[in-house]
C-alpha cells in the first residue's frame, strides 16, 4: 500500500495485504476461486473462515458492545477492499450490518449483548423489512406482531431478504396496531418448531452463492421485551438505519470501479494490437482515464459523507441518498464503458482476470437497485430541494468547522456511538456542504492570487465559473416551483442535477483542505479540473477534455498499474 | 391514551404537540420549533395521521384530519386550529 488519503485507510491497508493479490491465484480471494465460485452459485470454499480469522465480522459491532466497528470511513474503506475482490461477500456481511444497525442505535442492553455475541462468533443476521406484496411501501407492511400473554405473536411473510435463512437474528418489521409498525428482535432458535420457515433462495442474475430468500413466521411466540426501541416508530427507525447502509453500499460501488479498471487498464496494457498496445489508442486511453475520473468523484462524494455519521448524523437524510443515488449509477457506467474497452473479453467467463469482469458487472447491477431504487433515492433528495435552496445561505462559523472536519480527511474521526435520535428522517433544510459552494469557489480565488498558485488554477475557476451559473439557474428553477411535486418528473430532474453539484463541491473542498498534506500532482489539481468537466458534461454541457492533464492522468495510470498501487486520490505522484 | 389534556391551556398543549411529534420522529422535543412546517423534519402523512387521532382521544374533540394537515402545518398554526375549534369538547 502507498499513500494514505486519510488515516481511516490504515485497517483496509492491513486487510487488503492479508487478503492478498487477487490475480495470484489459489486463495479464497483470488479471482479464480472467485469466479469458480460464482460458477458453481457458491461462495469460495473457506472464503468466511479466511476473513473472520482476520476478524472482519468483528467490524460489525460497535466498539461499545466489544466489536471492532470504530468508524463508518474505516468500515467503509475495508468494504471497499472486500468489494474490489468478492461483493457477494460483502453484501453478505452488508445486510447483516443493515439488521444490526437497529439494535445499536434502539436495542436494549440485553439486545445489544446478544447480537454483539452473535455476530462475533461469525453469525449473520437479516433485515426482514420487505414483503413480496410491498416492495419500498412500509407503511403496506402485513406482518403483524400482537400483545398476547405478556409477549407477541408473530405472523409474518418477509421476502426477498439477504440472509434470511442462514441468520439466527431477524429484525422485523410488523404491525402493532392498526396504524402502528414496529420493530422487533428475533431469534429462531428460541421458537417452537413450525413457527419459522424458510423460502428457496431467490435465483438472481449476480450475487450467485448469496442467500437472498425469505423467512415466514406462524404463530411464533415472542418475549414480552422484544422490541427493538419504543412501539410505533418502526418505520421511522427504518428509515434511520438505512441512511448508514446506503452510504456504506457506495463503498461497494468504489470497491468495483477500482476492480474494473484495474482488469481494463491491464489487458490494455499488455494487450497488443497493429503493433503496439492498445493503451496507447487514443480513445482507449481516454476512456480509462475518464473513468478513473469517475472513481475520484465518487471517493470525494463519499468519504465526507462516511464521515457525517460521527460529525453531523442530522444530515444523513439527505447526503446519505446522495451518495447512494450517485455513486451506484457512476460506477455502472464505468463498468459499462472499462467493458467496452475490454471488447469481447468482457464477455468471457475466462481468460483477462480469470473472467471476473462479467461476475462483478452483475453483482454490481444490485448496487443502483437495494435499499431503495434510483427513483426513489431522488424522490427522498426532490422532497428536500425546497428547503435546501431556501436555507442556502453562507456557512457560518459552525458551519465552516463542520465542513473542515467532513472534507480534511487527515484527521480520524471520533469513534461512533450509535444513537437513533440523532439521525433524521429530513435535514429541514440544512446541507453545509451544498451551501459551501460560494465560499469554496473564493477561496480557490484566493488560492490563486496567493504566492503559490496552484499549476491548473485558472482552468478550475473557469470550470466553477461554469457549475455557478448552473447551480444559480436551477436554484432559480426550484423556487420559482410554486407548488413542488417531488415525484414529478422535473423533480426528478433536479434532484439528479443537484447531485452533480453535490459531488463537484465535494471534489472542490476535498482538494482545498488536503493539498497542503497530500502536496503533488493533487495539489496541482489537475485531477480536479478532469473531475469538475466530467460532473459538467453529466450537467449536459458540452466540454472539450483537457488533453494536457489526461496525458498526466493516463502516466500516473500507467505507473499505478505497474506498481499496483490503489486507485486513489492519495496514489497521485508526490511533488 | 387517557383524556387528560386542556385543550385550553395554550402552552401545554404545544408542549404535548412537540413531544408526540418528537416521539414519532425519534428525535428530542426541543429541536422541533413550533412555526416550522412539520414536512421539514420529514413527518410523513401516516404520523400525521396517528398525531391527529392521538389528539382526538387525548381531548375528546373531532378533527378534519384534511383540514388540519394542509392548512395548519406548524405545531403553533395547530395550536391556534384546536383551540379555534367548535365548543365539541366534554363538559361544556
Amino acid at each position: 500500500m502507498t499513500a494514505l488519503l486519510s488515516p481511516a485507510q490504515v485497517l483496509a491497508g492491513a486487510f487488503d495485504d492479508y487478503l492478498g493479490d487477487p490475480y495470484a491465484g489459489g486463495t479464497p480471494f483470488s479471482y479464480d476461486e472467485i469466479v469458480a465460485g460464482d460458477e458453481a452459485s457458491e461462495l469460495p470454499p473457506n472464503a468466511r473462515s479466511t476473513i473472520e480469522k482476520w476478524g472482519f465480522h468483528e467490524l460489525l459491532v460497535p466498539v461499545e458492545q466489544g466489536g471492532r466497528l470504530r468508524t463508518l470511513d474505516e468500515l467503509l474503506h475495508v468494504c471497499r477492499v472486500l468489494s474490489r475482490r468478492n461483493p457477494t461477500i460483502a453484501v453478505m456481511y452488508g445486510s447483516t450490518l443493515l439488521a444490526a444497525n437497529p439494535v445499536w442505535l434502539w436495542g436494549s442492553a440485553r439486545q445489544k449483548r446478544e447480537l454483539a455475541d452473535e455476530l462475533l462468533s461469525g453469525g449473520l443476521a437479516c433485515f426482514g423489512v420487505s414483503e413480496a406484496d410491498h416492495g419500498s411501501d412500509l407503511l403496506s407492511t402485513e406482518g403483524t406482531l400482537v400483545r398476547e400473554n405478556g409477549g407477541f405473536r408473530l405472523n409474518a411473510a418477509k421476502w426477498p431478504v439477504g440472509n434470511a435463512t442462514r441468520a439466527r437474528f431477524v429484525t422485523v418489521l410488523a404491525r402493532t396496531g392498526e396504524r402502528d409498525l414496529s420493530l422487533a428482535l428475533v431469534d429462531k432458535q428460541q421458537l417452537s418448531d413450525g413457527a419459522v420457515r424458510h423460502l428457496p433462495f431467490v435465483r438472481t442474475l449476480g450475487l450467485k452463492g448469496h442467500d437472498l430468500s425469505g423467512v415466514e413466521f406462524h404463530d411464533a411466540v415472542l418475549p414480552g421485551d422484544a422490541l427493538v426501541g419504543l412501539p410505533g416508530i418502526g418505520v421511522t427507525q427504518v428509515l434511520k438505519t438505512l441512511q448508514i447502509t446506503r452510504t456504506a453500499i457506495a463503498a461497494m460501488s468504489l470497491g468495483v470501479m477500482d476492480a474494473v479498471l484495474r482488469m481494463g487498464l491491464g489487458y490494455a496494457m499488455d494487450r497488443r494490437l497493429y503493433g503496439d498496445r492498445i493503451f496507447a489508442i487514443p480513445i482507449i486511453r481516454h476512456q480509462l482515464v475518464q473513468e478513473h475520473v469517475n472513481l475520484f468523484i465518487g471517493e470525494c462524494t463519499t468519504l465526507p459523507i462516511s464521515r457525517a455519521l460521527v460529525l453531523a448524523p442530522e444530515r444523513l437524510s439527505l447526503w446519505s441518498a446522495i451518495a447512494k443515488y450517485l455513486v451506484p449509477v457512476t460506477a455502472e457506467k464505468t463498468v459499462h464503458n472499462v467493458g467496452v474497452v475490454m471488447g469481447a473479453r468482457s464477455y468471457l467467463r475466462e481468460g483477462v482476470a480469470s473472467g471476473a469482469f462479467q461476475k462483478l458487472q452483475r453483482d454490481h447491477a444490485i448496487a443502483s437497485v437495494f435499499e431503495g431504487t434510483t427513483h426513489v433515492n431522488l424522490h427522498w433528495i426532490a422532497e428536500q430541494l425546497p428547503a435546501v435552496v431556501a436555507s442556502a445561505g453562507e456557512p457560518d462559523d459552525a458551519a465552516q468547522d463542520l465542513l473542515r472536519q467532513l472534507f480534511d480527511l487527515g484527521d480520524n474521526t471520533a469513534a461512533w456511538h450509535p444513537d437513533g435520535r440523532r439521525l433524521r428522517l429530513a435535514n429541514g433544510g440544512l446541507d453545509e456542504i451544498t451551501a459551501a459552494w460560494p465560499l469554496a469557489v473564493r477561496r480557490a480565488e484566493a488560492l490563486l492570487r496567493g504566492p503559490r498558485p496552484p499549476a491548473a488554477g485558472a482552468e478550475i475557476l473557469d470550470l466553477c465559473a461554469r457549475l455557478s451559473e448552473l447551480r444559480a439557474a436551477l436554484h432559480h428553477r426550484i423556487a420559482a416551483t410554486e407548488s413542488w411535486q417531488s415525484s414529478s418528473v422535473a423533480a426528478i430532474t433536479a434532484a439528479g442535477e443537484h447531485c452533480a453539484h453535490h459531488a463537484a463541491v465535494s471534489c472542490l473542498l476535498i482538494w482545498l483542505d488536503n493539498r497542503d498534506r497530500l502536496g503533488g500532482a493533487f495539489a496541482d489539481g489537475g485531477w480536479l479540473v478532469l473531475s469538475l468537466q466530467r460532473l459538467l458534461q453529466r450537467l449536459g454541457v458540452t466540454v472539450a477534455v483537457d488533453e494536457r492533464h489526461e496525458a498526466e492522468l493516463a502516466q500516473q495510470l500507467e505507473h499505478g498499474a505497474e506498481k499496483k498501487d490503489w486507485f486513489t486520490l492519495a496514489s497521485l505522484p508526490a511533488g | 391514551m387517557t383524556k387528560s389534556l386542556d385543550i385550553r391551556n395554550t402552552s401545554e398543549l404545544q408542549s404535548w404537540l412537540r413531544e408526540r411529534i418528537a416521539f414519532y420522529l425519534d428525535q428530542p422535543a426541543d429541536t422541533i420549533d413550533p412555526d416550522t412546517e412539520l414536512t421539514h423534519y420529514g413527518m410523513n402523512s401516516v404520523y400525521a395521521v396517528s398525531l391527529l387521532a392521538d389528539l382526538e382521544t387525548k381531548l375528546g374533540v373531532e378533527i378534519d384530519y384534511m383540514q388540519a394537515t394542509w392548512g395548519y402545518p406548524t405545531v403553533n398554526k395547530l395550536v391556534e386550529y384546536l383551540e379555534a375549534l367548535p365548543a365539541n369538547r366534554e363538559g361544556e
